[in-house]
């Protein structure tokens, strides 16, 4: 077991990689009486196409296989597990996004059963073709009430325009048709390829004993026979090559329209520390840019541009990797243009100044330690940015190491016209 | 609890496990219609600038340097109260090892609520014309997301009261009269008048707390005694109401009387009850109608155990509207029948409990159940106490409870084209 001591923070990562190939991570917290456990695959909506365990050749999924699992290991042979965790004093959840499935799960008491639990429920699947058949019209209505959602609409488009031939263009769920057209046998094969242990990791953190839990995992894992580990050979298939959608809009049954400013990125194929460093200058950037400190976020405000709806994001993940800024607006037009123009002229932005940099950086500094207080938020930021080295409590370090003249060198870089889109909702008149 | 003034309490709750200083205060006044949006709009102003700051850049860069001191107001309805809070979080400077941050946030606390941006008996002109429209967007907003709408739809049909039917933050009908002098008196009788909170959670002591506080220079007043409990009417008519918009799916809302009020009588049963019946996935509506009959995603109750409201959401097709309802009253029936399993009743207690165990593990969540207790004026109440009483409650009591459950009030929301 590897130890890590942080000491500024106060805080230790315990970390093992067992045999089967599991990824362990465990940071125990001091006066907490709570455990928050974490199990996820890498595995998501865009991992569609695949050559599947066992075989030689690619084939390609319907979308949505990647989520319908997630729903489908809720059901064991001892019935719904959410009743079992229940019963142990643990509330269950689980989400999935474009490149990963995450089970999430709190508890008190009852640490080694819950922890088992979590463990068996994923790797002990129990599907049955008419339970297959029966999850159809559950997810159908998942899918029918993000699409009344218009932020929902709103990320969906923008991604859509950035990304026309890329499968994260698709919503999680899949389409009404490809969730249909799902079998039992297709659950299995994407099941056998993707929660192979070395594809999983776990993550505990609170109030736990790091040596005695390792025990109990390691026990719970030998009792299990896998194949052995092998690379997963995925493929994203963007061949067309189809340039940026420029600008686009819809209109739905809201009062206010919204919008939102994409820039479609090329880093997320950096290295490990590359990568870690890269995320923390956008984030920097953007609020510099467009922070509560910065002109431009009052000047936006002060002529009713925007409203308390405003935010801004970097998102990277594998596979892809964009900005998006924007929220409601009374002039969707003119806010939109105002961002273009922010960005693309971001060296003479009178926000880019080494004394705003200084003091966005304290902030940033302070802010990250106070996050710390959440068990929840840490598991989280363990799962979103899944490093062997680098993790959240390396992020006050590498945040100090950052010049002001390495961020004009990325916002030089990323901020490009032709990779730059927007998507509009507008108002049904009635 | 150290009573500072009459009518000023402060809670000191010291700890060492987290690494920030939380600081609150609660501004308490009696929920009247005509008061509620103007408090949103005075929360709003004093989150936005303060006189020695007077541009929200200069506000939050005084923040920043603060190491990312976070600050914001929100309203909230508690029962017959409404609420107007300060929120602050800093670092506790023990961890970056400099001095006097807490001080600092505790001045700049000071100047935020002391000395607003006030000139010639008004808010600042500009700024408060802003936050107007600020606050109109995010009532328009209301409209824009199905299940909170459907939610306040519900609420406005299932209460009489102008005071418990609009949202807890106010209406935009009252946007257009309220002026910025307005507010300036709103806030002044707020500092006068309202029963005053103030919760610190972290590593701190008793003195130096009251060292800082010595410049919060708090009137004393008249102690605020009415029951924060919404009771139940006795209209036995159930109300209903349908509206077309274009969507997809169909939303149905139903809203129930309740004698179930915050650690009353039949506050544990209806804990246990809530948690049987919807507020939790291994529920009889999620069992059901999600998991059995596959009808929806998303089903769950919920208690307003300020206002002894049971309100059920479900996001379903149109085709299986009067499915859903009907299923829903009949696991209404299963529990008054006491149709349910000792499984299912251990179940929900050891879920509940749970959830009790976790309140210390975050100083906002410390502070809002000490802040409920302090309503009700049972402040020596424990987490284990509350736990004991959970673990008491018989099946017979839950089932009693359920048979005290009547529907009021059914809204629908369904798609033009059904």
């Amino acid at each position: 077991m590897d130890m890590k001591t942080y000491k500024e923070l106060n805080e230790v990562i315990y970390s093992d990689r067992l045999k089967n190939g599991l990824t362990v991570k465990m940071i125990p917290k001091k006066g907490y009486h709570s455990v928050y456990a974490v199990l996820f695959t890498e595995f998501g909506s865009i991992d569609h196409e695949f050559i599947p365990r066992g075989e030689k050749k690619y084939q390609t999924f319907p979308y949505g296989v990647a989520h319908f699992l997630e729903h489908k290991l809720f059901e064991t042979r001892a019935g719904d597990i959410s009743q079992v965790f229940s019963a142990q004093g643990a509330s269950i959840n689980a989400y999935t996004s474009n490149t990963k499935t995450v089970f999430l799960c709190s508890f008190t008491k009852n640490k080694r059963q819950n922890i088992e639990t979590l463990l068996d429920f994923v790797q002990e699947p129990f599907f049955s073709d008419q339970s297959v058949e029966d999850e159809k019209s559950i997810i159908s209505q998942e899918i029918l009430m993000y699409k009344d959602d218009p932020d929902w609409i709103l990320t969906q488009g923008l991604i859509e325009n950035l990304y026309p031939d890329h499968p994260v263009r698709i919503d999680v769920a899949g389409t009404s048709e490809s969730v249909e057209s799902i079998t039992l046998d297709m659950l299995n094969k994407n099941y056998l390829t993707f929660y192979h242990p070395d594809n999983l990791q776990m993550v505990l953190v609170g109030n736990i004993d790091p040596v005695e839990t390792l025990q109990w995992i390691k026990h719970n894992q030998g009792k299990k026979f896998y194949p052995k580990p092998m690379k997963i050979e995925r493929m994203i298939n963007t061949k067309s090559g189809k340039p940026v959608t420029k600008s686009r809009n819809i209109t739905v049954s809201v009062n206010l329209a919204k919008v939102s400013v994409g820039v479609k990125g090329h880093c997320f194929e950096l290295g490990e520390k590359e990568a870690f460093r890269h995320i923390l200058c956008m984030e920097i950037l953007l609020d510099l840019l467009f922070g509560e400190t910065s002109a431009n976020y009052l000047s936006l405000y002060d002529k009713n541009l925007i409203d308390d709806s405003f935010s801004y994001d970097y998102i990277f993940e594998r596979g892809f990797d964009y900005v998006s800024i924007g929220g409601d607006s009374r002039l969707p037009k003119e806010l939109a243009e105002t961002i273009q123009t922010i960005l693309l002229n971001s060296s003479q932005n009178p926000d880019m100044t080494p004394a705003h940099f200084s003091l966005v950086k304290k902030k940033m500094i302070g802010e990250s330690i106070q996050s710390l207080n959440s068990l929840g938020y840490i598991a989280q930021e363990f799962v979103d940015q899944p490093f062997s080295e680098l993790t959240i409590f390396d992020y006050l370090s590498v945040l100090k190491s950052i010049s002001f003249e390495e961020l004009q060198h990325v916002a030089k870089d990323f901020f490009r016209a032709d990779q730059m889109s927007v998507f509009t909702v507008d108002p049904k008149r009635q | 609890m150290i009573k500072l003034q009459q009518g000023i309490v402060l809670h000191i709750l010291p700890t060492s496990k987290f690494k920030t200083i939380s600081i609150q205060l609660r501004f308490r006044a009696p929920l009247q219609a005509d008061i509620i949006t103007k408090r949103t709009l005075l929360a709003n102003m004093l989150e936005v600038n303060s006189k020695y700051y007077p541009t929200q850049i200069d506000f939050r860069k005084k923040l920043s340097e603060l190491y990312g001191a976070t600050f914001f107001t929100d309203v909230a309805r508690y029962g017959n109260y409404h609420v107007l809070s300060l929120n602050v979080d800093c670092v506790d400077e023990k961890i970056i090892q400099k001095n006097g941050i807490f001080k600092e946030v505790m001045t700049f606390i000071h100047q935020a609520i002391f000395v607003p941006n006030v000139c010639h008996g008004k808010f600042h002109e500009a700024t408060f014309a802003r936050e107007v429209e600020n606050l109109r967007d995010d009532y328009l907003s209301r409209y824009d997301d199905k299940a909170v709408y459907a939610d306040d739809k519900l609420n406005a049909l299932y209460f009489d009261l102008p005071e418990h039917q609009m949202l807890s933050y106010g209406q935009i009908s009252d946007l257009n009269d309220t002026t910025s002098s307005e507010t300036y008196e709103t806030y002044l009788r707020m500092i006068k008048e309202d029963q005053i909170d103030i919760f610190i959670v972290g590593n701190v002591t008793e003195e130096e707390v009251i060292l800082f506080m010595q410049s919060f220079d708090f009137s004393p007043r008249v102690p605020l005694r009415r029951d924060p409990f919404y009771l139940r009417d006795n209209s036995s008519k159930i109300r209903e109401e349908t509206e077309r918009q274009e969507i997809n799916q169909t939303i149905l809302t139903m809203g129930f009387t309740t004698p179930v009020y915050y650690h009353g009588n039949y506050y544990y049963a209806g804990l246990v009850f809530n948690g049987l019946f919807g507020g939790m996935t291994h529920s009889k509506l999620f069992q059901t109608v999600r998991e059995e009959e596959n009808i929806a995603y998303a089903i769950s109750s919920d208690i307003d155990a300020f206002r002894g409201l049971l309100s059920v959401e479900a996001g379903i097709d149109y085709k299986d509207i009067k499915k859903t309802q009907s299923l829903i009253i009949q696991k209404l029936q299963e529990i008054q029948e006491g149709h349910f399993t000792d499984d299912e009743l251990f179940q929900t207690k050891e879920l509940l409990k749970s959830e009790l165990h976790q309140i210390d593990d975050s100083p906002h969540a410390m502070i809002e159940n000490r802040y409920s207790l302090s309503l009700i004026e049972q402040n020596d109440l424990t987490i284990d106490d509350w736990i004991e009483r959970i673990d008491g409650v018989k099946r017979e009591e839950v089932a009693l409870l359920a048979q005290l459950i009547n529907l009021k009030a059914i809204f629908k929301l369904i798609g033009e084209n059904n």
